[in-house]
């Protein structure tokens, strides 16, 4: 792209490897979207790739008139991409939509997944108004199905984020999400594009820096997520520890952000919650217990090594239940947050190399994912939805014991700051 | 007659007490250069433990992973390393000084047999110490790879690793010493055909279900078709 654009008011960004081809299949909802919802915003459509590369078959000429024959041509498509010099990264392609959006002063960004199955047209405005009309600066969808999926974000990553700052939306690592100007903004700014929370999930990477630099956010709740990705996946370990390892090293980054309590509220949300559907309930999570217990006795020696022997001794225990047929036994709200904690400060404290802290996580996510599948297979969305927010509770109410391990500090200084606090306040 | 045995032994009686004089004065130098030395290297010690300022070479060797598994970084323990080896510095130095007062040709043997031994020895510990460290790093990383990956019997494949690496650090120290190289060369070659046939029978079967799956996407739990939306 040369040259400054027109200003926009709203980009929509979608950003796909080379090995595919043009999102049309989520073309006509956006479209549809924004004609009934926004017709009076000006909206371009970007199409980022992540390699870098464009498919030789898929010239622009051909490419632009394919994806505007299926609407009217009153939008522009850009395809953009960034220079990039290293492997390919979906980073790449959001890099090159931020820009594009920069450059032609839009008010809002959208980034739609084309993997996307479920978009619906009243995703747009979900996402978008609450960006223009209220200058939220993160909008992020809360998916129906969200509570029985996406686990990691529902046992981790959202209790976590609201743990440290206060406040964090619900599904950290969405596929759709709305972006204001001035986030866009703090976001290009950074040097840390390269690092690897912003190439492996810079989903959560843009998630948690809202959170942290206190950015105004809100949810929107939108239809089930129904995502078909036909790229290539990567093997479960190393999607783990991807996850668990940008989000250490982000809660590193932002040490200075949560060094001190924090009272947690909600985030604003819009949208009605829509009805459960394609819910499983054969989906059980035994294979993931079954994972644990296969794991457990080659790593039980390096997890007394890192862990608090209480700690180790209930999972043991949980352990024991899995080996005499109980399968039924919970993986509890508070052994997890106690596990997740020491873990984090096991790797900011190295006590072993960190790629091998992450690696001993994986079996002990799974072994609290599989407990959690077990435990909530029958039971209605809310309770599964209030039992999440009980874990939430946890993570807020062990903060002390993140504070200690993460920063070395004993129990006799946390007493002292815990009286110094109020009095810091009342002053 | 005894005056003659007199006069013949007294330069003997005069070498021997001269001999005794001067080795008497040289015993109590000595033993006072020991006295002096121990106190020396006590209060080096007891400094060094008090105000030896080693957050530094903690941190370094925190962040550089070599205490990683190996022992639990700790500030005294850090101190107290740093001044014992002030001290048995200060008390090697002093001890041979001390022998060159009683013995000048043994401490001259002994600081050439220092001189030479020193550096060979320094260097195969640091080799071994080094072998070692890699031997447990790249062990443990065996281990929880080849577990989460679900390979069986994930402990053969971390010792195998293990025994490997330490093996190859004792046949390389032994080669930079010159101790028994040939036994130790001819060891370690058998040790690593064993081990490469070992490995040989077990990657086998992983190759094949790797292709298989390749083949067959979506039957284990490479391609598990739920993890992408339950995990994240």
């Amino acid at each position: 792209m040369h040259g400054r654009p027109n200003p926009i008011d709203v980009v929509i960004g979608m950003v796909t490897s080379e090995a595919h081809s043009a999102p049309v299949k989520l073309i006509p909802s956006l479209v549809a979207g924004m004609d009934e919802y926004f017709p009076q915003y000006s909206w371009t459509l970007v199409h980022a790739s992540s390699s870098g590369l464009w498919q030789p078959t898929c010239a622009p000429d051909g490419y632009v008139k394919n994806l505007v024959a299926v609407q009217a041509p009153r939008f522009g498509v850009h395809r953009v991409t960034y220079p990039w010099h290293d492997v390919p990264a979906k980073t790449n392609g959001f890099r090159a939509i931020l820009e594009f959006a920069q450059r032609t002063c839009a008010k809002v960004c959208l980034i739609a997944d084309p993997a996307q199955a479920g978009f619906e047209r009243r995703w747009v405005d979900s996402l978008v108004r609450p960006g223009i009309h209220s200058k939220y600066d993160l909008v992020t969808p809360v998916y129906s199905n969200g509570s029985r999926e996406h686990l990691i974000s529902g046992n981790l990553l959202s209790p976590l984020m609201k743990a440290l700052f206060g406040h964090g939306p619900k599904q950290p690592m969405p596929g759709e999400f709305m972006l204001s100007a001035s986030l866009i903004n703090r976001i290009l700014a950074r040097h840390d594009w390269d690092s690897a929370s912003a190439r492996y999930t810079p989903e959560m990477w843009i998630a948690f820096i809202a959170a942290a630099e206190g950015y105004r956010m809100a949810e929107s709740a939108v239809g089930p997520s129904v995502r078909q990705s036909q790229a290539p996946k990567l093997s479960r370990q190393t999607s783990i520890e991807q996850i668990t390892g940008s989000l250490i090293s982000l809660m590193e980054q932002y040490e200075d952000r949560w060094s001190s309590p924090v009272n947690v509220v909600e985030l604003d949300r819009f949208g009605e919650s829509a009805t459960i559907t394609n819910l499983d309930p054969n989906r059980d999570g035994l294979e993931y217990e079954v994972s644990f217990v296969e794991a457990f006795p080659a790593l039980r020696g390096l997890w007394q090594s890192i862990l608090d022997p209480h700690t180790f001794t209930e999972i043991d225990a949980f352990y024991s239940s899995l080996r005499i047929g109980d399968a039924n036994k919970p993986f509890g709200d508070a052994l997890w947050v106690r596990i997740f904690y020491e873990i984090a400060a096991a790797w900011k404290n190295r006590l072993l190399p960190r790629s091998q802290v992450l690696g001993l996580f994986t079996p002990l996510l799974l072994a609290r994912i599989g407990s959690f599948l077990m435990e909530r297979q029958w039971k209605e969305q809310a309770e599964v939805e209030a039992e999440l927010c009980r874990t939430g509770r946890y993570f807020e109410a062990l903060r002390p014991v993140l504070d200690r391990l993460w920063f070395n500090r004993k129990p006799l200084e946390e007493k002292k700051r815990a009286k110094a606090i109020p009095r810091m306040k009342a002053a | 007659m005894i005056d003659t045995l007199a006069q013949a032994l007294h330069p003997m009686q005069a070498a021997i007490s001269a001999s005794i004089a001067d080795f008497a004065a040289r015993l109590l130098t000595a033993v006072l250069m020991i006295l002096f030395t121990v106190s020396v290297a006590g209060a080096a010690r007891w400094v060094a433990r008090c105000a030896a300022r080693t957050e530094w070479l903690e941190r370094m060797l925190i962040r550089s992973g070599i205490l990683s598994g190996l022992v639990e970084p700790s500030l005294a323990g850090s101190r107290s390393a740093v001044a014992s080896t002030l001290y048995w510095s200060i008390l090697i130095a002093g001890s041979t000084a001390t022998l060159a007062i009683v013995s000048e040709q043994a401490a001259k043997y002994l600081v050439n047999l220092i001189l030479i031994l020193l550096p060979n020895l320094a260097l195969a510990f640091a080799i071994i110490m080094a072998a070692w460290w890699l031997g447990s790093y790249w062990s443990r990383a065996t281990l929880i790879q080849m577990t989460n990956e679900g390979v069986p019997a994930p402990w053969r494949w971390a010792a195998a690793v293990k025994i490997s690496i330490v093996a190859a650090g004792i046949a390389l120290a032994c080669e930079s010493t010159g101790f028994a190289t040939t036994l130790v060369r001819g060891s370690f070659l058998i040790l690593l055909a064993g081990g490469t046939y070992a490995a040989a029978q077990a990657v086998i079967p992983i190759f094949r279900a790797h292709l298989e799956e390749q083949l067959l996407p979506g039957r284990g739990k490479m391609h598990n078709p739920i993890d992408d939306r339950v995990l994240r």
